[in-house]
């Protein structure tokens, strides 16, 4: 397994943001799935050791610090009104994690989100997609083999979102990627197994088990689920932010 | 553009020195230890604006002043002087002190702004408190407005060696964590997540930032600091969206307002170098180019 995390506690100002949760991934496409405030975001910075947390988590075998070399992230808010361009906002973090040949890493990186030809451009002048795939090409220029994704379809167009699955399907091949959405309208080729959390792990598992209504309903008040031929459509409303 | 602009301010900065040594020795030393202090403050620029420390960076002229006061006291006392190196290390030690204090009061629950201004105000009254005191006790051996405006003709090589080792240890920061910490200022997080001590660079460069006001008080004088720590890497950041290039433009920036600074102090004597510097730091700005996106 890519990633293993066993009965991992992440305790902030004395209450718990996670309690006890524990599953393992493979090289898989995981949705990570759960209400506000659920520990998605919390759980992805326990991977990344930068919450305290009790409990193990272990990516390819390593447990300790340096199984964080092993991770690319790409967190909830990408900040991109910074003076740097394309290039350097994918390329330095490869430098500063110390990736072997990180000139290379860079350069597939932003060839494999189709952003190579744009890398001397300041990052603040790219639209919404456009930065949603740097932030995509930062995380694949550091990571090892486990890529979080958190809330990557957030303020993303139609056009950009279906760009974005389609390049979600190319990296998923050869990694095991997490990812927080809100959204849990998903393409049926795409997600391999849905974690639902709401600080503890409610379900884990296959779509099909896991995207039903009555599993959905014991985290989300007002919950539809339609199976369709291209894959899941999901309607959900949290208990704690009602539209 | 880069090159270019480097190449110039650096013919800009040694023609000025070639004409003071050359023309009016007098003002050799305190150019040499002008330009100094100006290049090693516009390094640390950039790096305080992109972490939105532009409010800290000023404060800084706040901190000095009321530093270099209390500096002026116990260093009277030992010398009937300002001497530098003695002066140096009280000041050095009262800004570190201070800077201090803004993390304490952000310990406190303020967010950095207010403490900030926290601090802000507390040195302020100290600052009043302190010229009163130094009028009072050492009237005729210290003349408070040489620490507010610097005592720029007076700088020799003596005054300029003792800034020396401040001004390296300033600039040891930039040099060595510049880029990464300019990174940190693009995606904090992010940053920590690829091994990035955010936090830890922080505090390097409250000292990094003390060194280089301490060290730069003889000659600028304290409130000219604040506006080196913020004007080069404002007009830096209207030049290029490269974030390597941060740093080398303002620098460049610097070394060019330092030689435009000494030609106008020598053709209009009444205006103050330390101003000079300022106002044709501000011509830059306003004349830089905004920057498309």
């Amino acid at each position: 397994m890519s990633l293993v995390v066993k009965n991992l506690w992440v305790l902030r100002g004395g209450r718990a943001v996670l309690e006890d949760v524990s599953f393992s991934a493979g090289r898989e496409f995981v949705l990570v799935a759960g209400p506000n405030g659920a520990g998605k975001t919390t759980l992805f910075l326990a991977v990344l050791g930068l919450v305290p947390y009790r409990g193990e988590i272990c990516v390819e075998g390593l447990c300790g610090e340096e199984r964080t070399a092993k991770v690319g992230y790409m967190p909830q808010h990408v900040g991109l009104e910074a003076n740097a361009t394309v290039w350097e906002y994918v390329y330095l973090p490869a430098r500063f994690r110390g990736v072997r040949d990180a000139k290379r890493a860079a350069e597939e990186a932003l060839r494999a989100v189709e952003l190579y030809d744009l890398r001397d451009r300041p990052v603040a002048s790219l639209s919404g997609g456009q930065r949603q795939r740097a932030a995509i090409a930062r995380a694949l220029a550091v990571d090892g083999g486990v890529l979080l994704l958190d809330e990557p379809l957030a303020n993303v167009d139609p056009q950009g979102r279906v760009e974005l699955m389609s390049l979600l399907r190319e990296l998923k091949r050869d990694r095991t990627i997490l990812m927080t959405s809100h959204e849990l309208t998903m393409p049926s080729d795409l997600t391999d197994k849905v974690l639902l959390l709401n600080r503890r792990l409610i379900a884990y598992g296959l779509p099909d088990d896991v995207l039903r209504e009555e599993v959905l309903s014991k985290v989300y008040r007002y919950v539809r689920v339609a199976k369709t031929p291209v894959g899941y459509v999901c309607v959900t409303e949290d208990y704690a932010h009602p539209h | 553009m880069r090159i270019l602009i480097e190449a110039f301010s650096a013919a800009a900065a040694g023609a000025a020195l070639i004409h003071a040594y050359l023309y009016v020795p007098l003002l050799f030393w305190p150019l040499v230890s002008l330009s100094a202090s100006a290049v090693v403050l516009a390094a640390l620029s950039p790096l305080a604006i992109s972490r939105r420390m532009t409010f800290l960076a000023h404060a800084q002229g706040h901190s000095i002043l009321t530093a270099a006061l209390a500096a002026a006291v116990p260093t009277a006392v030992a010398t009937q002087s300002l001497t530098p190196p003695l002066f140096y290390l009280f000041t050095l030690l009262f800004v570190i002190l201070l800077n201090l204090l803004v993390l304490a009061a952000e310990r406190l629950g303020f967010r950095k702004d207010v403490a900030t201004g926290v601090v802000m105000s507390f040195q302020l009254t100290a600052a009043v408190a302190l010229l009163y005191v130094i009028r009072y006790l050492y009237a005729t051996a210290l003349d408070p407005l040489s620490l507010i405006t610097g005592e720029y003709v007076l700088v020799t090589w003596r005054d300029a060696a003792a800034q020396l080792p401040l001004l390296l240890l300033a600039a040891v920061f930039p040099l060595a964590y510049g880029i990464r910490y300019l990174y940190a200022a693009v995606d904090e997080l992010f940053a920590e997540a690829v091994g990035v001590k955010v936090k830890t660079l922080d505090r390097l460069f409250l000292i990094s930032m003390s060194l280089a006001v301490a060290g730069s008080v003889y000659a600028l004088g304290s409130l000219m600091p604040a506006v080196l720590l913020v004007l080069p890497g404002a007009v830096a950041s209207r030049y290029s969206h490269r974030l390597a290039d941060q740093i080398p433009l303002s620098v460049s920036f610097a070394a060019l307002s330092t030689a435009a600074a000494h030609f106008l102090y020598t053709a209009l004597t009444w205006l103050w170098p330390s101003a000079a510097l300022g106002i044709t730091m501000l011509a830059l700005l306003i004349t830089a180019p905004r920057r498309g996106r």
